[in-house]
């Protein structure tokens, strides 16, 4: 078996639930670097490459909001779920429990 | 700020739209602080950077949906236009070049001659191709880039291509390539041999070399002629295009393939038996040399004439059957 086409694989079945993953951490204002230690310590991964620019992504798209603090010495980009943003979380999640319940079913079918 | 992240920074953000740079590069900034201890080292650094990744992946990501000049739905058809394209332009290039060079060549050495005439047609082949290439792919940008998305989207079943048939009688790219390029050679030195039209004619008789400055064909002749084999030459190159293109027999093919040949041996037909085709100096030349009457001489080449004639008309039927077997098997 060739592990680098499973790992593949896991990577793009994983690749979908990252804006979910994100979407959900963010009821409350955090900045790029704790969001992605947030999700690390919760096992999600998803790459610093990665991340910062679905932030920005997100953003553009009217699902952060996002504020500049400048107040303390390093200067952070704060962000935080927009309404649009809590519809979609809101969505996403029914969609998620959907996938979950449609797919144990098939695997648990396929295996009998 | 350190010299490493700035680079890293502005490798990054060249890579974007002028008016996101200030923007991501405050936003990198930072981030690559927030994940810097204070006072790093330059390992630290080096570290930070490299979990970021590649500058080039990066601005991929800030950019988000794929900017490629040739977007990936146009991918397969600007391959294979490619390619085709590709074909023929070197291939003409090869030969006209090789002609245009051996017959007006420079140097004045055998060995000069031969160097300058590589050299140029390598050199022209190379400028050709790249040639090809560039129109193809500004083209392909073209399309990708104004083709409008909605005429994609609303797309319709009735556009599905056929399914290719089974029994398909394939053509090889490589037999087209090689046909194409010895029939344009052999039909492009007619031309020339007709419009320059000496014949330089050697003959032993009794041990001794016989040369002679004759003119063979007809001024009026080749006036009326030369236009025609031209036009043949431009036929055949859309035979073999469409030939290549398909790569194997089908109706368009086999039309324009019974068309090219109908043409093509048609005007041979008519050239060959063209009576006032060659010079009466020549028929006089060759008929002192066979010891002959000049009337006994073009009685010979006329029936030289009728002989090549029913060859001619043989092999056309013979190749056209052939074809339209190969092309309507198919169906059956």
């Amino acid at each position: 078996m060739d592990e680098s086409i499973v790992q593949n694989m896991i990577l793009e079945l994983r690749r979908g639930t990252q804006i979910l993953a994100v979407l959900s951490q963010m009821d409350e204002m955090k900045y790029g670097y704790s969001l992605l230690q947030d999700l690390e310590s919760q096992n999600i991964k998803i790459e610093a490459g990665t991340l910062y620019p679905l932030l920005r992504r997100l953003e553009s798209q009217g699902l952060l909001l996002s504020e500049w603090d400048t107040t303390e010495s390093r200067p952070r980009k704060y962000y935080l779920l927009s309404d649009f943003g809590k519809q979609a979380l809101e969505t996403l999640i029914k969609e998620w429990d959907l996938i979950v319940k449609e797919m144990s079913n098939i695997i648990k079918g396929g295996q009998k | 700020m350190n010299d490493l992240v700035a680079r890293y920074i502005y490798d990054v953000t060249r890579r974007l739209p002028e008016e996101n740079r200030a923007e991501v590069k405050k936003e990198l900034q930072a981030n690559i602080s927030d994940m810097l201890p204070s006072n790093p080292t330059e390992e630290q650094i080096k570290e930070v950077l490299k979990t970021l990744g590649n500058p080039r992946v990066l601005a991929h990501n800030y950019l988000g949906k794929s900017k490629s000049l040739i977007s990936a739905e146009w991918m397969d058809d600007y391959l294979r236009v490619l390619k085709i394209v590709l074909i023929i332009f070197g291939t003409l290039a090869f030969i006209f070049g090789l002609i245009e060079h051996i017959s007006h060549p420079e140097a004045t050495k055998l060995i000069g001659i031969i160097l300058e005439v590589i050299a140029k047609v390598i050199s022209e082949t190379i400028q050709s191709l790249i040639r090809g290439f560039a129109i193809v792919t500004i083209v392909f940008a073209l399309i990708s880039r104004y083709a409008s998305p909605e005429k994609i989207k609303a797309w319709e079943p009735s556009q599905l291509p056929k399914l290719p048939k089974e029994q398909v009688v394939t053509i090889k790219r490589t037999s087209s390539v090689a046909g194409l390029i010895f029939t344009v050679i052999f039909r492009v030195l007619l031309v020339f041999l007709l419009i320059n039209r000496r014949l330089y004619l050697a003959w032993t008789a009794d041990g001794e070399w016989w040369v002679r400055d004759t003119l063979m064909f007809n001024d009026a002749a080749v006036k009326l002629f030369v236009p025609f084999i031209i036009i043949s030459i431009v036929f055949v190159i859309v035979t073999y295009v469409t030939k290549i293109y398909f790569g194997h027999w089908n109706k368009v093919v086999a039309g324009i393939h019974t068309g090219e040949q109908l043409y093509t041996n048609v005007i041979a037909l008519l050239f060959i038996n063209h009576k006032p085709l060659l010079t009466a100096e020549f028929v006089k030349g060759a008929a002192d040399i066979f010891e002959v009457s000049v009337t006994k001489m073009q009685e010979i080449f006329s029936g030289i004439a009728i002989v090549i004639s029913v060859m001619i008309v043989l092999g056309v039927i013979g190749d056209l059957v052939t074809t339209w077997i190969k092309t309507l098997k198919v169906k059956a």
